[in-house]
């Protein structure tokens, strides 16, 4: 058949085969590619013309160009922190505490064009040789700055949880696009095949509004979609037997079966799918021995343990969760998320009635573990190869929401996100909201820049790397395109 | 000329200033044409290199269609019209983008230039925008030229009026009966290649049963057809399946991942859409009852606006409610057009394998889709969304989830009045309750009554004082009042049965407009309804409306017109979707785009002999099922030959049957049947299954982001099986469930460990499992070669081979002696072998 489509190429695939893989036209996607390295099949697969169907989704693929990155934790601030209070300083804020002004501002209570201030709540200091002033909130992330690049004119396209939460997850405010570790994945793959290439961890309180949309691989396969881990108890869903099955029980079925499917498979040689399916039974009897090794911190020390706050029943939950991230990358999973802040309201950084509170609680709960993450990931020489990013859907307004009280709304003129690690700049802060930090205003950036950023350090052309569906050629980074923000990279 | 100059130094210097004064000035002053470029070259080019060449001058892509190379490229402007206004140059686009004024039309999109920046450019514009030709770039050849020709897309294949093809002349008298086969055959002779041998009876039939009941045959069945000779036997199974109610529940199912079937709206509270169940239930009813397909076209687009309308046709209108909606959206303007664009995108793809929707922006690409086709199609559903102005969603009326009551005007007055009945006596209550509350609250303190004013304070502080307030018999009097009162509110009135169906605001539309780059903020030419142009059909006549019509009748004309014989599309789309879902792929592997940058169809006469056939017996789908399954191209093994796959490794020529997994509605169904538990019942709310705790523990609110059913509703059929589109249901969702946000004509099939873990670890299968152990018991007794004689006739719709028994003995056996665990619960892990086994997933 010849085809008269324009002469494309999308990673490596014709327009013909892209379209085909993305419409789920092949009888599966297999897991042979990936098995292959393990030197699992003896026999080859049989017929021309099938290369792509023996090729695992989430087999290694080569990136676009050199990485500077090899993976990413990506530290969820679920809620959307205040910038002004953490690492946005502005001065000329404080005086004007409780005095009403003109400013025009858009968050949930809708388009506002006067508002009575709210004077940051804590103090700055500046810290490390750049002298980055942060807030007392986060007394232990500061001194990391060093490694750190701020980016503070930040701005998205939605101050409503929903609608941003999508945005700085997948890219756009309507429901349906697959989410940044779902591309990541889709583009390079992963390193380990016996463990989930992208795992988000949640906060104990519940997942974030909308739940699995914030992981979802939408109209990819869900080969590419994050796996929800727990720090505690079974760490992915059905590792463990209902209700116990000893491993030697367990071995005696999984030969039998093996054993059925062998034969039933002999007549069917050239079925490819069938020995994937095979040998994802072998893959899965992996999965359970090395999951459970990479959650135990058994082999941890009590000083690495301490560094992530473990040891304190304030940062035990989230530090966990950092440990196990570092341990997972070091494992080779591809992309990490994890949330601070889960559920509604307070549970959350959303601090509509009491900054203070709210911003004291959350901030108190992740300073140290973030801190102690990117100290031991440097100390193990692990940080110049993984991309930390930190931040919410969102920051928060220098106004008050309410007639009384400190809580503030949403704001997505203009917030503050960092990065530290994997071919970023350490040190050096990018972008400027006004003397109010009301909007950005100096180097404005959207999402897609942030998104455009972690692809191109991860290796990939944010502007090139596409998947067929709908009739367009879908990117992360929308039809429109979008440049990395080359002013913090290394 | 010394004059000019000071005036640049001034203009630099005095910065905003003379922006309001300087520049009107300076637009009457007599720089010559050399003064002026040197501005250019000085001033203005730096600022433009700066902040506006990197995209709007690159020389492939350029952003907005605008190019600022070139004077002529102001002129023309972009997307959004003329840059520069040369009668009225302070009114020029470029000025108003680069004000930052509005919120929607700001450039640079890195911030606002400075002050100086500003006045330079201000100036420049006024002055006429000169251009150094010297550094004019200009457009390249083919910036302009992308626009689709629609006079060459008109002779694209799928564009083609239908018409039956010539068959071929084949040898084989078998394949000589059914012009599938001959179609088939011609093509893989033409090949050099032969069709592989027929597939076993036992094979046929369980392809037979999971394609049209998506459940298998029970061991008699499949006894019963080996042993049954006769001529029509095949036919006689095909058509007791397709009177078969599971067969509208299977099928059901693969036009409800078209229509992006779900149950809730998506995002922060991803609220049920009410009453949603009745169109899936429709749906099930169509298929079931052999709905003619272009009446079930035309119920779903227009069942409010047909000569006949019937609640089941209003209830098929659901289907433009199904998307997602963001009850809380940033730009409610953009948020309607968003709603409108699903309802298109979802329309032009289900019907007619178009994607309308890449053309909402711009000019479609590839296909000869212009901008304008794609309004004329939104036009025709301009009135179905009623906008919801910013902020007020809350209070809004409009929401997508309006209903509407099933029920005839008598039935309406009926309960209408009988709510009012209810609603009279508890007035009468409460007047009599009045009196006592009032000497109640006159014991309050004044913060107390200021407190009351919040009604469950005051209800509160009322129980706490009503003793102190009143006489014991007063008190007795008021709480028997009060339990009367409290009794009567908890009367439920039988409710009428509501529809979520689509509704108009009147019967006059209000105006479309072409949205330029999509911005509901940038309306520009006006359209009215029409079909996509390259199909060369005439504008639509939308019928007059009566002024207190109710609606405008245009989706009417749309359903009429898809619906219509002559459509090229319609048919060929649908007759390709029945194909794909018997052979596991269409005739056209991409079955929601049959545009250019779909794939092109194999076997094109086939795909038209079908159609042309499908829409003679009345767009008959029962019939088409059976005249397909009545192929020896359905019939033929699935068993490769080297020819085979020497030449036609993807087998587009149709050479055998490809293997197809079972979706993951058929798994789940398929382990319930097997032991027994399945539960039959049709229709009605969804129900919610047993969803493990760490799932629940994702959502938002986990105490409430599932229901419970009872056990016995739990195992009914998974397309009852409710659909959250923030909750994936995960037995359900590990075998590649179809993501609900957006339309899905082809699922996945992945094959992923974490399937296994489901199938072995999970406690569905393993209930599912002991609860096979149990059957196998009853039915089979103890002994273990009769259990595996059993498991696998149910399990496999075949006899097992002595060998196949003698190794289950085998395991068993072992379970008990090596891993110590007893006979029953050997049986258990047997069990949930056979449910894991590649030939229990797996067709042939």
């Amino acid at each position: 058949m010849k085809s008269d489509k324009p002469i494309n190429s999308f990673c490596g695939q014709t327009r013909r085969e892209f379209v085909h893989t993305a419409a789920g036209g092949f009888a599966s996607l297999a897991l042979s590619g990936l098995l292959e390295l393990d030197g699992f099949f003896v026999r080859p697969a049989r017929g021309a013309g099938v290369d792509q169907v023996l090729r695992s989704p989430l087999a290694p693929k080569k990136p676009h160009f050199a990485p500077k990155a090899k993976r990413v934790i990506f530290l969820f601030m679920y809620g959307g922190p205040s910038h002004v209070d953490t690492f946005d300083y502005k001065p000329k804020l404080y005086p004007l505490d409780e005095k009403t002004i003109e400013i025009k501002t858009f968050g949930r209570g809708g388009h506002k064009s006067q508002g009575r201030v709210v004077g940051p709540k804590w103090q700055f200091q500046p810290y490390g040789q750049c002298g980055k002033p942060v807030s007392d909130l986060f007394p232990h992330l500061a001194t990391c700055v060093d490694d750190i690049a701020f980016i503070h004119s930040m701005t998205a396209d939605s101050p409503i949880h929903g609608s941003a939460m999508l945005m700085m997850n997948s890219g756009h405010i309507l429901s349906g696009r697959p989410s940044l570790g779902s591309w990541v994945n889709y583009g390079l793959g992963s390193e380990n095949q016996n463990l989930p290439g992208y795992v988000v961890m949640l906060d104990r309180t519940g997942g974030p509004i909308s739940g699995a949309k914030n992981w979802t691989s939408g109209y990819m396969p869900a080969s590419y979609q994050g796996t929800v881990f727990r720090p505690k108890g079974d760490p992915i869903l059905d590792l463990k037997h209902v209700d116990g099955m000893a491993p030697r029980e367990q071995r005696t079925l999984l030969d039998f079966l093996h054993r059925y499917n062998m034969e039933h498979a002999e007549k069917r040689a050239d079925n490819s799918n069938l020995e994937a399916r095979i040998a994802s039974y072998e893959l899965a009897y992996k999965m359970q021995s090395s999951t459970p090794e990479a959650v135990d911190f058994s082999k941890e020390s009590d000083t690495t343990k301490a560094l992530y706050g473990i040891d304190q029943p304030r940062t035990a939950d989230f530090g966990q969760k950092c440990l196990l991230a570092r341990r997972l990358a070091e494992r080779g999973v591809r992309f990490i998320q994890i949330y601070s802040g889960g559920s509604h309201n307070d549970a959350n950084w959303d601090a509509h009635s009491d900054i203070v509170k709210n911003h004291s609680y959350h901030a108190g709960n992740t300073d140290k573990p973030i801190a102690g993450l990117l100290t031991d990931l440097k100390q193990r020489g692990l940080l110049d190869e993984t991309l930390v990013v930190w931040g919410g859907e969102f920051g928060r307004q220098p106004t008050a929401e309410y007639a009384k009280g400190t809580g503030r709304d949403h704001n997505a003129y203009g917030f503050t996100m960092w990065m530290a690690g994997g071919g970023i700049k350490g040190g050096v802060s990018y972008g400027e909201t006004d003397e109010l930090g009301s909007a950005a205003v100096t180097d404005r950036l959207h999402v897609r820049n942030l998104h455009a950023t972690v692809l191109s350090l991860m290796g990939l052309d944010p502007n090139h790397l596409s998947y067929f569906y709908g009739g367009l050629d879908q990117k992360l980074v929308g039809v429109e395109g979008a440049d990395p923000i080359r002013a913090i990279m290394a | 000329m010394l004059r000019s100059l000071s005036i640049f130094r001034i203009g630099r210097l005095a910065g905003l200033c003379l922006a309001v004064l300087g520049v009107p000035s300076f637009a009457q002053s007599e720089a010559d044409d050399s003064q002026k470029l040197r501005f250019f070259d000085d001033e203005v080019l730096p600022i433009l290199e700066e902040h506006c060449l990197k995209c709007h001058g690159a020389e492939t892509k350029i952003k907005g269609g605008l190019r600022l190379t070139s004077r002529e490229g102001l002129l023309r402007g972009g997307d959004q019209g003329p840059a520069i206004d040369l009668k009225k140059p302070e009114a020029s686009l470029f000025l108003a983008m680069i004000s930052y004024r509005d919120d929607d039309h700001q450039m640079p999109p890195k911030g606002k230039l400075s002050p100086e920046k500003s006045v330079v450019l201000s100036r420049w514009i006024a002055m006429g925008a000169p251009y150094d030709p010297r550094r004019e770039l200009a457009a390249a050849p083919d910036e302009n030229s992308g626009r689709p020709i629609l006079a060459e897309g008109r002779s694209y294949w799928a564009f083609q009026p239908l018409k039956a093809p010539q068959l071929p002349e084949v040898n084989e008298v078998a394949w000589r009966k059914n012009p599938i086969d001959t179609l088939v055959l011609g093509k893989l002779s033409a090949n050099g290649l032969s069709p592989a041998s027929a597939a076993a009876r036992g094979t046929l039939i369980r392809r037979a049963y999971y394609d049209l009941v998506g459940l298998p045959p029970t061991p008699d069945e499949v006894r019963a057809f080996e042993a049954d000779e006769s001529p029509g036997a095949f036919e006689r199974v095909i058509d007791g399946l397709l009177a078969s109610p599971r067969y509208g529940e299977t099928w059901a199912r693969h036009w409800l991942d078209l229509v992006r079937y779900a149950e809730t709206n998506g995002y922060e509270r991803d609220g049920p859409k009410p009453e949603a169940w009745r169109y899936r239930d429709y749906v099930i009813g169509a298929f079931n009852s052999n709905k003619p397909y272009d009446q079930f076209v035309r119920e779903q687009i227009a069942g409010d606006e047909l000569d006949e309308v019937t609640f089941e046709s209003l209830v098929a209108t659901g289907f433009q409610r199904l998307g997602i909606w963001d009850d809380e959206p940033v730009d409610a303007d953009q948020a309607f057009y968003d709603s409108l664009d699903d309802v298109v995108a979802t329309t032009a793809q289900t019907f007619l394998g178009l994607t309308v929707n890449c053309a909402r922006c711009h000019d479609h690409k590839i296909d000869p889709i212009p901008q304008a086709d794609y309004y004329r199609m939104l036009a025709f559903f301009r009135n179905t969304f009623e906008n919801i102005k910013q902020g007020e969603f809350k209070k809004s009326a409009f929401t997508l989830n309006t209903t509407t009551p099933l029920a005839t005007p008598a039935e309406q007055e009926d309960y209408a009045r009988r709510k009012n009945e209810l609603k009279e006596r508890i007035e009468g209550l409460e007047a009599k309750i009045l009196p006592f509350e009032d000497t109640i609250v006159a014991t309050f303190s004044n913060p107390e009554k200021d407190d009351a004013k919040d009604e469950r304070t005051r209800r509160a502080l009322i129980e706490r004082k009503q003793e102190a307030a009143l006489s014991a018999e007063a008190l007795a009097e008021y709480l028997n009042l009060r339990r009367e009162l409290g009794d009567l509110k908890r009367v439920a009135l039988q409710p009428l049965p509501q529809g979520l169906v689509i509704r108009e605001n009147g019967a006059k539309a209000p105006e479309t407009f072409i949205l330029i780059r999509g911005s509901a903020h940038s309306p520009g030419d006006m359209v009215t309804p029409g079909f996509p142009q390259v199909l060369g059909f005439p504008d639509p006549e939308i019928p007059a409306q009566p002024e207190d019509g109710k609606s405008s009748g245009r989706r009417r004309v749309l359903a009429d017109w898809i619906a219509g014989r002559q459509n090229p599309l319609t048919a060929r789309v649908m007759v390709n979707r029945i194909w794909q879902h018997h052979f596991g792929r269409g005739i056209v592997r991409s079955s929601n785009n049959f545009g250019k940058l779909g794939d092109r169809p194999t076997h094109p006469e086939l795909l038209d002999w079908l159609a042309v056939e499908f829409m003679r017996t009345g767009w008959d789908m029962k019939a088409l099922h059976k005249q397909i399954m009545l192929s020896k191209t359905y019939q033929m093994s699935s068993q490769a030959n080297e020819a085979g796959l020497q030449k036609d490794p993807n087998n587009d020529l149709f050479w055998r049957f490809d293997m197809r997994r079972l979706r993951a509605e058929e798994i789940r169904d398929s382990v319930l049947f097997l032991t027994g538990n399945l539960n039959g019942k049709m229709g009605g709310p969804s129900i919610f299954t047993d969803v493990p705790k760490e799932v629940l523990q994702t959502a938002s609110q986990p105490d409430r982001a599932w229901g419970e059913s009872a056990p016995e509703e739990r195992n009914r059929r998974s397309v009852y099986v409710y659909v959250k589109r923030s909750l994936i249901e995960p037995v359900l969702g590990t075998f590649d469930l179809a993501d609900a946000d957006s339309p899905c004509a082809v699922r996945f099939s992945t094959t992923v460990p974490t399937q296994a873990l489901t199938m072995l670890n999970s406690r569905f299968f393993n209930q599912q499992a002991s609860a096979l152990a149990v059957r196998l018991q009853r039915e089979a007794g103890a002994s273990p070669e009769e259990q595996a004689l059993r498991a696998f006739s149910l399990a496999l719709s075949r006899e097992p081979t002595r060998a196949e028994v003698a190794t289950a003995v085998e395991m068993i056996d072992r379970l008990q002696s090596e891993a110590g665990i007893s006979a029953e619960k050997a049986l258990e892990r047997f069990c949930l072998l056979v449910i894991n086994l590649n030939e229990f997933v797996y067709l042939d």
